[in-house]
């Protein structure tokens, strides 16, 4: 569920980086990371729990596939909505940096899909309303695989607005949801299971270390308020991506396109293909850049390749040059 | 077990590669933070059918891989979880996008560039992070995040938990280990061990988070004071850097500056 | 007649209620001195450590530390003074260099930069560890970690160093050196440990703990050649005084 950065818009990414960035402040005043000074390691080591846990293949029972475990909702369990957010910011962005798993522009979305959900939804939703009058083993279950499914049915819906809001894709958004929940469900299914496997045993081993339950809670608990703000924000932000999603029409081939291919001979042409051409042509960022003599069929394309050719040529010699001249004057 | 061996085995390289002694490794953090954000934002920008001139943008990663002396194969293998995801979400492009375009006087697909374009797309986003990252330590990342004003508290819990990753990693290794040593022929685990043989894992983290809590607080954590600042100091080169990077991929993005070279050079040839 | 720098008296500490882990430990330490907390797995001996520099809350009785009663308002004053080495470096080394790690507690401590790579620079010095100081502590192997984890705690300048353990997992050779360093330590030592060759080798005096108790506190050479005393709570003779065929060898 990692998204790439190929696949966000900077307007896309940016929205989300802000969304996660406020969630992430408020958490951090929320735990008090300053003062209470105990949170800060337990959450990073915490952190290196999940990210190595969730490296263990587990085998699904009846298949020959393995399952993984699902760390936003475990984490909230142990730490709590807010400290289980920041630890999963700590896990994502270790895999986006050492792993190239999911992509450093992305994180902002990825942060939300998984850590938002995952810890928020998931804690305060499912956990904690279900955890009011105490642990019980059937209950942990139930809302593990509850938490896991619901939160990565959230997620996954979230990838499927974002990539379509970025416009990458051609996929109408309700296709690419048809594929994504489906499989997300089945994930969710096992990746609740195996949380809740966990949790259980933590139950019956420390009981005192599942955050939420009748045992007095710590820092870090939401007030109702800031409940209702943070499902208001999600909800906002839903209905933010679904409006972006709708309208970003079906613009048919961009400018761009024309200068790739020349003269580009459009066969899908139509009034509403020529009538977004001359908005485009009218918002472009960049005049047209016709060459005489170059309009032929794919004349700028070839001149785009030879000059391009050039440029790596050049920029290959000139880090070689500079190498070059580096070592000699460090020798 | 291989996967969890070949995590600790990249991390460690990873930092071995940043730890080197290079003239790129010593660039200010913050000047290739920024320019590998912008540079990625500025790749995530171009048209999704202009994937000449997304070519043109290639020359930061080439001359970042070349002042790096990366490896290229390094490099590609990091595509690996990328790479089948953006291939995947582009690839009803080329069923969907039914218009035709003459290129070179064939009939083409305009699907078919906006998935390369896509797929073009992906490959420089990876690489450039992958230079950020393997000429970078994370002390010096964390450092730069500082002076981006994230929380002391939240860098700091970000570098526990890369200091711990390697530690819990290669304990879940040996645990794995033990277990598939005395369960033949089994891939992952049975269905009965998931609980205990993860839970045992956390539980251990959590007193290995009580015995760090503990070296922290007998050496003072929690006292107040200052983050050591000007550990990196900012020199002209590090400006000179950020300006003749942020200039070019500035033109290479809003110019075709490879048509024009192009016909310049043409125009010379013939 | 020296400073008294640990100043234990009747003290009981349990982690639940109605089940002491120590029950009445009185023991006195002074300037320059340097004991061995001896005794089974088990015996309290990591407990009463931390209890020393204020891990652990709720105890009865009374510790002082260079007269300084161990509370919560005092912690950082005790802290600065005494010096904890762990017995698992892994946990005590938390940053990813080794410079990083020992510069931490003195930065913590508000010293200016120089003064910090000063200390660092000394504290490498007295370890001789200097080879590792830009070495990520990931590639460090446990001998390497050990030294690390004390030249963490050396940068603080402690009057008083208190090791948990410290010769775990040593080989001879790293085993050999962590006693010339303790040894060229000047100031007070409590350490705790079930090695009793290395107590041999770096203590004057031994304080046998058992089951919560302290059994016997006097000169180790006599307390550590009682074979009886030894073997009747848990421990056996030193190594080096138990020889092959069972006789006596001097070391």
């Amino acid at each position: 569920m990692h998204m790439a950065d190929a696949l966000v818009s900077p307007a896309v990414a940016g929205t989300m980086y802000a969304c996660s960035a406020a969630a992430a402040a408020y958490s951090v005043r929320q735990v008090r990371l300053d003062t209470d000074t105990k949170k800060v390691p337990v959450m990073g080591v915490m952190g290196a729990f999940v990210f190595a846990a969730q490296m263990i293949n587990f085998t699904i029972p009846g298949t020959g596939s393995s399952g993984h475990l699902c760390g936003g909702m475990l984490l909230s369990a142990l730490l709590g909505p807010c400290g289980g957010f920041l630890t999963m910011i700590g896990v994502l962005l270790i895999q986006c940096l050492f792993f190239a798993d999911g992509g450093l522009l992305a994180l902002g979305c990825n942060i939300w899909n998984m850590a938002f959900y995952g810890c928020f939804i998931g804690s305060l939703l499912i956990w904690k309303p279900m955890m009011k009058k105490g642990f019980t083993r059937g209950k942990i279950i139930a809302a593990s695989v509850l938490g896991c499914v619901l939160t990565l049915q959230m997620g996954a819906f979230s990838v499927v607005l974002e990539t379509t809001a970025s416009g990458v894709t051609e996929l109408p958004a309700a296709a690419f949801a048809a594929v994504m929940q489906p499989i997300h469900l089945a994930i969710g299914l096992v990746e609740g299971l195996i949380t809740a496997a966990v949790l259980v045993f933590v139950y019956e081993a420390r009981p005192e270390l599942l955050s939420g339950g009748t045992a007095p809670e710590r820092k870090g608990k939401l007030s109702f308020r800031g409940t209702l703000t943070a499902l208001g924000a999600a909800a906002l932000i839903t209905a933010g991506l679904l409006s972006l999603a709708a309208s970003s029409s079906p613009d048919g081939l961009e400018w761009s396109m024309e200068k790739v291919a020349g003269s580009a001979e459009l066969e899908a042409e139509g009034e509403l293909w020529q009538r977004a051409e001359a908005v485009q042509e009218a918002t472009a960022m960049l005049p047209d850049y016709g060459f005489a003599g170059t309009q032929s069929a794919g004349g700028t394309a070839v001149s785009g390749i030879v000059g391009a050719a050039a440029v790596l040529l050049l920029c290959v010699g000139a880090c070689l040059l500079f190498q070059f001249f580096k070592r000699r004057k460090g020798t | 077990m291989k996967g969890i061996d070949g995590a600790v085995y990249e991390i460690h390289g990873m930092a071995a590669l940043a730890a080197r002694d290079k003239w790129i490794n010593r660039i200010h953090p913050l000047v290739k933070l920024l320019l590998t954000l912008g540079y990625i934002g500025a790749v995530v920008s171009f048209s999704r059918y202009d994937i000449i001139g997304l070519i043109g943008l290639a020359v930061y990663p080439v001359a970042g891989f070349l002042l790096g002396d990366l490896s290229l194969k390094e490099g590609c293998r990091r595509m690996r979880f990328v790479l089948p995801l953006v291939c995947l979400t582009g690839l009803p492009n080329l069923f969907l996008d039914r218009r035709q375009v003459l290129f070179w006087g064939v009939k083409v697909g305009a699907g078919l560039f906006s998935m390369l374009t896509l797929a073009g797309k992906g490959v420089l986003t990876v690489f450039a992070s992958y230079i950020l990252i393997a000429t970078t330590s994370l002390d010096k990342l964390c450092y730069a995040l500082r002076l981006l004003h994230v929380p002391r508290a939240l860098v700091t819990q970000f570098m526990l938990t890369y200091r711990y990753v390697t530690v819990l990693l290669e304990e879940a290794g040996r645990m794995v280990q033990a277990y598939t040593l005395r369960a033949p022929g089994q891939k992952g685990i049975r269905f009965k061990v998931w609980g205990s043989l993860t839970g045992l894992l956390l539980l251990r983290g959590m007193d290995r988070a009580e015995n760090v809590y503990q070296s922290m607080l007998l050496r003072g954590w929690g006292t107040d004071y200052g983050y050591q600042k000007g550990r990196v100091p900012l020199r002209v080169w590090d400006i000179l850097y950020f300006l003749f990077w942020a200039g070019i991929i500035a033109v290479f993005s809003l110019c075709p500056v490879l048509p024009i070279l192009g016909d310049l050079i043409g125009g010379i040839l013939i | 007649m020296s400073h008294i720098r640990i100043d234990v008296d009747d003290l009981f500490f349990g982690y639940e209620k109605e089940n002491d882990i120590l029950k009445g430990i009185s023991f006195h330490a002074r300037e320059s001195e340097s004991v061995g907390i001896i005794g089974e797995n088990g015996a309290g001996k990591s407990t009463l450590l931390k209890l020393l520099v204020g891990l652990y809350g709720q105890y009865r009785g009374c510790i002082r530390i260079e007269d300084i009663p161990v509370e919560k308002s005092t912690l950082s004053v005790i802290r600065s003074r005494i010096g904890y080495v762990f017995q698992d470096s892994e946990s005590q080394l938390f940053m990813n260099t080794v410079y990083e790690d020992i510069a931490f507690a003195p930065r913590n401590y508000g010293l200016p930069e120089q003064e910090v790579e000063k200390r660092v620079e000394r504290a490498l010095k007295m370890t001789g560890a200097e080879r590792l100081k830009e070495k990520q502590i990931y590639k460090l192997s446990g001998g390497e970690k050990k030294l690390a984890a004390i030249a963490t705690v050396l940068s603080m300048t402690p009057d008083i160093l208190l090791m948990d353990e410290p010769s775990g997992a040593l080989d001879p050779q790293n085993r050999r050196n962590l006693i010339r360093i303790l040894n060229s330590f000047g100031h007070l030592k409590v350490i705790a440990s079930h090695d009793l060759d290395m107590v041999l080798d770096t203590c004057q005096r031994a304080v046998l703990m058992y089951r919560g108790r302290i059994v016997k506190d006097g000169p180790a050479e006599e307390i550590l050649t009682d074979r009886e005393l030894l073997e009747a709570h848990g421990l056996e003779l030193p190594l080096c005084l138990q020889g092959r065929s069972g006789g006596l060898r001097k070391t």
